[in-house]
């Protein structure tokens, strides 16, 4: 992708304009299909200025979601904001500031990259006109844009769907799946351009995604939603088990006595075996590590390794996902009881 | 939605009829060149045998122009380019994202009509030029029509195709299928309305074809000899309007209330 001059940074959101607040916000939104909700009492809160991932595997009601939010299909019930206004009341003019790519992105493959942009600005209204070549220019297109987008490989056509997101210098993003297709060059180009977009010019990004480390790379934050229902959501790194549960992954050469030892100690809070030794979840935070290994070292035992553990999302997110199946309900770490603005997040 | 914005939206909906290349060419296909047989095939039985075959040009020439153009081919030319129109955004996939600028869905529907009727009546006037030309060219002595004729002729057909034309946009964004569009509305006018039209037992329940009110406002009489049906002019125009306003109607309801 080219680098080129990034598009107007979209003004302040104020009070007056109807903007302030959060990007996107829902009360108890649900979406029936007959008995089965696809979106079950969904409240979720998007700050302004953050890139905020949407995770969930196949058929959790993303799209669903994401298609409610623009209008595409109605609620059952609950309300939406987009924008602090309400939708579909206020619909229009919340989706001025909105751009969108849904599912994959589509074109009239018969018309240029540029043509196709013409169509959605008419729609749009008399300024965004101007608005096209600098957009195409954004995402690296100026040099093909008159060609058909039928020639068009997937990637091509993922950047110009960002393009016509541009058109209407949004405040929000809102991108369904957006590097479906992708080959990891792309990927890689993909998450840089929308890290830039939330960094550089402050654009709130909404992304919905099914992998689990392209969220965990571009977003901020993040809900997880599993079967209509959002079973948690908070900043990446609380959502992850990071700051709620420090662990180390001790080698040892005899896991038994070690198991004791770390059992009866308190500087430890639980402990089990581990393939190569043990592993522990301190009670007072990694702090304690020199304690632990003295300890350790101090009953006979032979330390070979400690290490810290890294929590990353997606264990975090097996770890739900498989109590729900279990009938289980899912854990509760610190950042399902907040959402991102309670954490810290401004708004 | 103001005056500036319905204009760049049709202009955007004709941008993109006009750039269907596979449809213009057929539309132009269907249009025309069934005049120039019509003319060649005409011309060619004249010159062999003047005495049983009348000149194919002159005021008859412009009836039998105006029954293939006004009446057969030039609505088949509207119901493709219509049949695009409604159904086009649905098919590429796009509606959403046109829905997606909060435009309203209404307006996204209305602004296809006007798109449609431009490119249909291009080319229907384009093969409305050659059938005038043949009248003249052809005519071989006999009376010609006057430009008085000639303009009513236009009206005609431009009403005739237009109507069909605007009844595609409706039906095809109805269905959502260009193809499926397309061929019902293709095997009604050339096979279910005439027949209907036909069937005498039906009586003047046959008034109620959309074919029969737009033959009253033809200037020449282009009815099948033996045809009984006479229609009062608000008869007509009552037939007409229910036709092309339940269509619209049909087609506006849909594209406002379907998911996309």
């Amino acid at each position: 992708m080219t680098t080129t001059p990034p598009l107007p940074a979209a003004p302040a959101a104020t009070a007056q304009d109807g903007l302030a607040g959060t990007a996107i916000e829902t009360q108890s939104l649900t979406k029936r299909f007959g008995a089965r909700a696809a979106i079950d009492n969904v409240d979720l809160r998007v700050p302004l200025g953050v890139a905020f991932g949407f995770l969930g595997p196949n058929g959790a009601g993303k799209t669903t979601m994401i298609r409610m939010l623009l209008g595409l299909t109605h609620s059952s019930s609950g309300s939406m904001r987009l924008l602090g206004l309400p939708v579909p009341e206020q619909r229009a003019r919340a989706l001025e500031r909105v751009g969108a790519i849904v599912e994959e992105p589509r074109f009239h493959a018969h018309l240029s990259g540029r043509e196709n942009l013409r169509i959605i600005a008419a729609a749009r209204g008399p300024q965004v006109r101007q608005r096209i070549d600098p957009a195409l220019a954004r995402v690296g297109l100026a040099e093909r844009a008159d060609d058909k987008v039928k020639k068009y490989s997937l990637g091509m056509r993922q950047r110009l769907g960002v393009a016509r997101c541009l058109l209407a210098d949004p405040k929000v993003l809102i991108l369904d799946e957006p590097t479906n297709g992708l080959d990891p060059g792309g990927i890689q180009e993909f998450r840089l351009m929308i890290r830039a977009m939330v960094e550089q010019e402050g654009r709130t990004v909404f992304l919905s995604s099914h992998l689990l480390d392209e969220v965990e790379k571009i977003c901020d934050y993040a809900a997880i939603v599993d079967r209509g229902t959002v079973v948690a959501q908070g900043a990446i790194s609380e959502l992850a088990g990071g700051g709620a549960r420090e662990e180390l992954a001790i080698g040892v050469d005899d896991p038994e006595l070690a198991l004791r030892t770390l059992a009866a100690s308190e500087l430890v809070s639980e402990v089990q075996r581990a393939e190569d030794g043990v592993r522990a979840v301190l009670a007072d935070g990694h702090a304690a590590t020199p304690r632990v290994n003295a300890l350790l070292v101090g009953a006979g035992v032979g330390v070979t390794r400690l290490e810290p553990v890294r929590h990353s999302l997606e264990q975090r997110f097996l770890e739900i996902t498989s109590r729900l199946d279990d009938g289980s309900p899912p854990p509760q770490p610190a950042a399902e009881r907040h959402t991102p603005d309670e954490t810290g997040v401004p708004a | 939605m103001n005056a500036t914005i319905a204009a760049q939206m049709t202009g955007a909906d004709l941008l993109k009829l006009r750039k269907k290349r596979g449809t213009v060419a057929w539309a132009l296909v269907l249009a025309i060149l069934p005049v120039i047989i019509f003319f060649a095939v005409k011309a060619g039985q004249h010159s062999a045998n003047p005495a049983a075959h009348g000149p194919a040009g002159g005021i008859s020439g412009l009836q039998d122009g105006l029954r293939l153009l006004a009446l057969l081919m030039g609505p088949l030319a509207g119901i493709l380019i219509g049949a695009e129109a409604g159904a086009g955004d649905s098919a590429a996939g796009v509606f959403r994202d046109l829905v997606v600028t909060g435009r309203s869905r209404l307006a996204l529907f209305a602004t296809r009509v006007p798109a449609a009727l431009a490119l249909c009546w291009t080319i229907v006037i384009a093969a409305y030029a050659l059938v005038v030309a043949g009248v003249f060219v052809f005519a071989d002595g006999s009376p010609t029509p006057s430009a008085a004729l000639i303009f009513e002729g236009l009206g005609f057909t431009l009403l005739s195709t237009g109507v069909i034309c605007a009844i595609a946009v409706g039906f095809a964004a109805l269905t959502t299928s260009r193809a499926a569009s397309i061929t019902a509305l293709i095997g009604w006018q050339l096979v279910v309305s005439p027949v209907l039209s036909n069937i005498s037992s039906l009586g003047s329940v046959r008034k109620g074809l959309l074919e029969q009110g737009l033959l009253h406002f033809s200037p020449m009489s282009l009815r099948d000899h033996g045809s009984t049906l006479v229609l009062s002019t608000g008869l007509a125009l009552a037939v007409t309007v229910v036709w092309l306003a339940a269509f619209i109607a049909l087609g506006a309801w849909r594209t406002r209330t379907m998911d996309s």
